[in-house]
């Protein structure tokens, strides 16, 4: 891996990221966090509001790299096999599998809630595996694969909040907020335009491939490892080394997935801020993104408001110093 | 500073790490000598003579023991150093990362990691001299705290009778058979020396708290070249014998002072010995209750009405001496002193 690699790499991620902040305005925190979970190797997860840009931000992801999307809108109805496939009967009378809309690189599995747990968890194993079992059949799913799924925050009847073990899933949960004032009239600018053109992808294959790699070889320093290991430690409750809010506040704390996530966001953020190392700022950047989705808080401590973002945000400025 | 390259750079910047670790936690240490000493002092002052020295002998160790922990502690480690300068020098953890790919293979794999050396190289040199403020240096408040304690010291330790060595035991075998009386654990020794002497005088008698042996102290005091306030009642005993001679006493030493002896003049005696506001003596000269009548007559008022001095024959006070002792200002130590008193009468 030469020098010129990375730096090439790093180009690339930046036109990347130039080409989806230019679509979705003002949203260029919630561009960082998806640009990092995609170049981590990650599934991720949007949770927010109807109407925030949430699809189109997967639509003009999958654009600018040029590679296909499926789409799967979940509802309460829909099958473990309208997701994965099927067997079906082909011209010659034989039973054939058809995959699934799960078989493509980018999959964009809106309002995920509002599948069925049996429908959750036919997404298990493709996104921990990469592959799909069929009546015992492996068929493997195309690189890379990526699910980022969509749900809303405030319409729950008739839902089925996802379980731990499949939220432990996504590598990040990326929180989606309301723009300001001044985006909202940027929006406004915009749509009154005549449409635009569509734009061309600003990434190739071997461009994206290039990327996904130099990811790899960013450094983390033994100090740095500790650091995210000290972290992860002081949000398990049950640890020595707990923090007292974690100790107090929660039932349970992020997995050692979650510090291999973690360690792997760092290194992409790493990369897209054009350093062949982690720095801690890397680690801090990662963290909320990556774990704010694995703390479960207290049944009380729900109850009085307390949310684990703030709680997450009080133990990483105590932490990661 | 600048120049150095970033191996002597971070060992540099160990060594002041741990200077000042060991510094800072000396001035805890220093802290805590100054509670220790306060407190012990305000005891002794207000509850109980515990000994103002054995507070500044707890100030030592207590000092010490702070520096110790800082060098026990150990020193921090090279990558806790190269963490420090990355922090100092907002270097994005570049330089540990640095450090740690010292000697790996990941840094003959990786291609950037030789950018990275590099680079953690260039910036040590170029704003190494930015480290210039981690240089160990004293915490805000130590040498001023340290001066008022050494400046504290030396008074106290010299001028408090709790300092002197406890010799009563030594020097008053046969006249201390109960416990020791205020006066014997702390008279300094030239008191104890005049005292052995007045009580070598009397003889054996005064033991038998007879009037022979008073008429013998009164003797001796009246051979004093100046005169003093032991006045002398009926039914006196050992150990009240001894508080009006160590009263003697106090008057032969008051020849350095302008005041009399009962008003303090050496304040060893007037120390060891304040007296609660005294009683006048009846017509008669005797206390009108049991206690230690010679002791607290001899620091009355002369009765004008021809007491108990008068009528012994012994000289009245001096013009300048004041009718009363000086209202002692530690009640805790009043009463200890009366209730030894009171073991030591029959």
């Amino acid at each position: 891996m030469s020098e010129a690699a990375f730096h090439r790499a790093h180009d690339d991620l930046g036109r990347f990221r130039a080409a989806l902040e230019s679509e979705i305005l003002g949203q260029s925190q919630v561009v960082d966090e998806v640009l990092t979970g995609f170049c981590a190797g990650g599934h991720l997860l949007l949770e927010g509001l109807p109407g925030l840009g949430k699809t189109a931000l997967v639509k003009r992801l999958a654009a600018s790299l040029n590679l296909p999307l499926s789409r799967i809108q979940c509802t309460p109805d829909l099958l473990p096999a309208d997701v994965i496939g099927s067997e079906m009967q082909d011209e010659h009378q034989r039973l054939t599998f058809r995959p699934g809309p799960l078989f493509a690189p980018l999959v964009l599995v809106d309002e995920i809630n509002r599948a069925t747990p049996r429908t959750q968890a036919a997404f298990l194993e493709a996104m921990q595996e990469d592959q799909v079992t069929y009546l015992g059949h492996h068929y493997p799913l195309p690189r890379p694969f990526r699910v980022l799924a969509t749900q809303n925050p405030i319409e729950l009847e008739g839902t089925f909040p996802l379980p731990e073990a499949q939220l432990d899933r996504f590598m990040m949960k990326i929180v989606v907020p309301a723009p300001s004032a001044d985006t909202l009239l940027a929006i406004a600018g915009r749509t009154l335009e005549p449409d635009a053109a569509p734009l061309p992808p600003v990434l190739d294959g071997p461009g994206l491939e290039n990327a996904l790699a130099q990811v790899q070889t960013v450094i983390v320093a033994e100090p740095l490892r500790r650091a995210a290991v000290d972290l992860v430690v002081a949000l398990q409750p049950e640890a020595p080394a707990a923090h007292p809010l974690a100790r107090r506040h929660l039932r349970y704390g992020p997995s050692p997935r979650a510090l291999q996530a973690l360690l792997r966001c760092a290194r992409a953020s790493a990369l897209l801020r054009g350093r062949g190392h982690v720095a801690i700022a890397d680690l801090r950047h990662a963290a909320p993104g990556v774990l704010r989705h694995r703390l479960l808080l207290r049944f009380e401590s729900t109850l009085d408001g307390l949310e684990a973002d703030a709680l997450l945000a009080s133990v990483v400025s105590e932490r990661l110093t | 500073m600048a120049g150095r390259d970033m191996v002597s750079l971070i060992r540099l910047v160990r060594r002041w790490l741990w200077a000042q670790q060991v510094i800072r936690c000396g001035h805890r240490g220093l802290w805590l000598s100054a509670l220790g000493v306060a407190v012990l002092t305000a005891a002794h002052l207000y509850i109980a003579p515990v000994g103002t020295v054995l507070a500044y002998a707890l100030a030592g160790p207590a000092l010490l023991a702070g520096l110790l922990s800082g060098l026990v502690r150990g020193r921090p480690s090279l990558e806790q150093a190269a963490t420090v300068v990355d922090r100092r020098l907002n270097a994005d953890d570049l330089v540990v990362t640095a450090w740690y790919l010292r000697g790996r293979d990941e840094a003959d794999r990786i291609g950037h990691a030789a950018l990275i050396g590099r680079t953690a190289e260039a910036l040590c040199r170029r704003r190494g001299a930015e480290l210039r403020e981690l240089r160990p240096r004293l915490p805000a408040g130590t040498l001023p705290l340290a001066a008022l304690l050494a400046a504290a010291a030396v008074p106290l330790g010299q001028a408090h009778p709790s300092a002197t060595p406890d010799t009563a035991g030594a020097a008053l075998p046969g006249q201390t058979a109960g416990p020791p009386t205020a006066a014997s654990t702390a008279l300094s020794p030239r008191g104890l020396a005049a005292l052995q002497e007045v009580l070598r005088a009397t003889g054996p008698e005064h033991r038998r708290g007879q009037a022979s042996g008073v008429s013998n102290v009164r003797a001796v005091a009246a051979s004093a070249p100046r005169p003093t306030q032991t006045i002398d009642t009926p039914g006196v005993t050992g150990a009240p014998r001894a508080r009006s001679a160590a009263a003697n006493t106090a008057a032969d030493f008051g020849a350095a002072s302008s005041s009399g002896a009962a008003e303090g003049a050496i304040p060893e005696l007037a120390e060891v010995m304040p007296v609660p506001v005294p009683r006048r003596a009846d017509a008669t000269g005797a206390e009108a209750v049991s206690g230690a009548p010679v002791a607290r007559a001899a620091l009355m008022e002369p009765s004008p009405a021809g007491g108990a001095a008068e009528s012994a024959g012994v000289a009245p006070p001096a013009a300048t001496t004041p009718p009363f002792h000086r209202p002692p200002r530690r009640p805790f130590a009043v009463a200890a002193y009366a209730r030894r008193v009171s073991e030591v009468l029959p």
